[in-house]
């Protein structure tokens, strides 16, 4: 029975903490470009995400080593400072949009002046990641950022054609500008993909001492949690393909996916999905200033662990603060944090196959993993996605260029 | 590595690849204001429908009491100044951008006057139904740049 409530706790987790500012932006322009024809590229990412995600789970439960130290061991110090300084980059970028957005939701809900919401959304931030554990953290966020399920009521109640949502799921010819559209294909599937989830989740792990008997969990976690979690991407994308295609909006703002609400729902849809969008990005901010430290100290073989006093992990604790303080800095400057969120999702994907590849070859590996090594589906699953990975890298920075980042 | 020959030849012709670099812009200087070409009017008319017609439909909402009053002004100014950068692009762009132009700063400031409008809704009415022109125009505009 406690397992069963530990379950459903993490499920529900999952769920609220499954959007980020990555999924808003990119669900929502690709509802209002592309109506529901892109659909199926929510499903593959997830599908990856869940393979990627039980992959780091099970290689964390059993050789007990984390992202960063496996890259730095299995493709060189070289190679792997080039893997750590990308995605770094990746997560400064993404942690900037964060706390833009959590600016941005504060202040339509307060009205107070941009800046000075910066900078309480980082002193905040910086308050709660330092008092509370990991385990109030996650349900504080991910419970509140259950708000968003207002998202799928407002889809239902948009009363969609069906028929034309499930012929969605199918790869079609596209109706557009194919290359706009392969971009957007790129970018949601980076914002389903993000690696910072996956060393987040790898380091938890490690520090949560995880064994052979936590992978169950795991794999019902990663499964259920993120498939329900995809719900509210579709639901992005029909509020966006009912209410902003036919009128010709292309959504550029943080407050367009809960103007979608508003029109269906009225007050009440547009609070809760404000409040939803808060504590959805305000999640994501803690999880990629973490990561960020996260990787710093396991390639330099720093103490780390939130678990761990700051007194007895200084670089690790420093890393972390130092993120959000430089993410702050980066909003402040005026540069919109949708914009920095198109820029690192896109970027993000382009690092995404140097951290991919030392966790698939590990899995496998007989030695670290024993007989919890791939299974067979696992390891089909996990070099398809590889291949995958690779063709989106090499295409995401030509893509955006060409298509003007996604304008056409 | 470059050859010294090569060194040498870079070293005849780059100044004078900068004069003629030079009077090209000078020549593109003389022409007067910078244009702005079809592909950006019809970039810039796509923005200015997609601003004014997101700003019908909050306009509209609020118009039926469907929205707060700090969501409704906090949104209104992003879009008024998306609203405002846009006119600015255009006012330099030339004779065949001025209509785009003229009706940029309409919607800029419609939008700015339902930033303000706070809880008159017949004022939020007539802007709603101004602005969904406005964003029927500018498509037309756009199809026609």
């Amino acid at each position: 029975m406690k397992q069963f409530l530990q379950i459903a706790l993490g499920i529900l987790s999952a769920i609220g903490g499954f959007v980020d500012i990555g999924d808003l932006v990119f669900n929502t322009q690709a509802g209002a470009t592309f109506g529901f024809e892109l659909m199926w590229v929510v499903v593959i990412g997830v599908v990856g995400i869940i393979v990627y995600s039980e992959m780091c789970g099970r290689v964390a439960a059993i050789s007990k080593r984390p992202v960063f130290d496996l890259v730095r061991e299995r493709v060189g110090f070289s190679a792997g400072l080039g893997t750590l300084i990308a995605s770094e980059i990746v997560n400064l970028l993404t942690c900037a949009a964060e706390v833009g957005g959590i600016a941005i939701a504060l202040q339509l809900l307060s009205g107070l002046p941009y800046r000075y919401l910066i900078v309480l959304a980082v002193v905040g931030l910086l308050v709660l990641s330092w008092t509370l554990p990991f385990v109030w953290i996650e349900r504080l966020f991910g419970y509140v950022g259950l708000c968003l399920l207002v998202l799928v009521v407002a889809a239902i109640k948009t009363h969609p054609s069906w028929g034309h949502v499930a012929h969605g799921f199918v790869p079609s010819v596209p109706s557009g500008n194919r290359l706009v559209y392969f971009y957007f294909v790129v970018g949601l599937l980076g914002a389903a993909l993000t690696p910072y989830e996956v060393y987040f989740y790898s380091s938890g792990a490690v520090e949560d001492r995880w064994s052979a008997k936590d992978l169950r969990m795991n794999k019902v976690t990663a499964i259920i949690g993120y498939s329900l979690g995809a719900l509210l991407s579709f639901a992005l994308m029909v509020i966006a393909a009912q209410i902003f295609l036919p009128k010709g909006i292309d959504p550029q703002f943080l407050g367009t996916p809960a103007l979608g609400v508003e029109a269906v729902l009225g007050r009440i849809g547009l609070i809760l999905a404000i409040v939803g969008i808060l504590f959805a990005v305000g999640g994501a901010a803690i999880e990629t200033s973490f990561s960020g430290a996260y990787n710093l100290a396991q390639f330099f073989g720093w103490q780390w662990g939130k678990k761990e006093r700051p007194s007895k992990a200084p670089r690790f604790a420093l890393s972390w603060i130092a993120i959000f303080i430089l993410a702050a800095l980066i909003v402040m400057t005026g540069y919109d944090p949708v914009k920095i969120t198109e820029y690192s999702v896109i970027f993000s994907v382009v690092a995404l196959p140097l951290t991919f590849l030392p966790i698939l070859l590990v899995a496998n590996d007989p030695v670290y993993m024993g007989r919890y090594r791939n299974s067979r589906l696992s390891n089909v699953l996990g070099i398809a996605y590889f291949v995958l990975i690779l063709a989106i890298a090499a295409s995401a920075i030509p893509l955006m260029i060409l298509t003007n980042g996604g304008k056409g | 590595m470059r050859s010294p020959a090569a060194v040498h030849h870079t070293g005849v012709i780059a100044p004078k690849a900068v004069v003629l670099a030079s009077a090209l812009l000078l020549v593109a200087g003389c022409g007067g204001k910078s244009t702005l070409g079809p592909k950006a009017l019809q970039q810039e008319a796509t923005g200015l429908q997609s601003l004014a017609a997101e700003g019908g439909i909050l306009a509209g909402d609020a118009a039926h009491g469907r929205s707060t009053s700090v969501f409704l002004r906090v949104h209104a100014q992003y879009l008024t100044k998306a609203a405002q950068a846009s006119a600015s692009t255009l006012a330099a762009g030339g004779p065949a951008a001025t209509s785009l132009a003229n009706l940029a700063t309409n919607v800029a400031r419609d939008l700015e006057g339902l930033s303000h409008s706070g809880s008159d809704r017949a004022q939020q009415r007539r802007l709603a139904a101004a602005l969904a022109r406005d964003a029927a125009r500018a498509g037309k505009l756009g199809k026609s740049a």
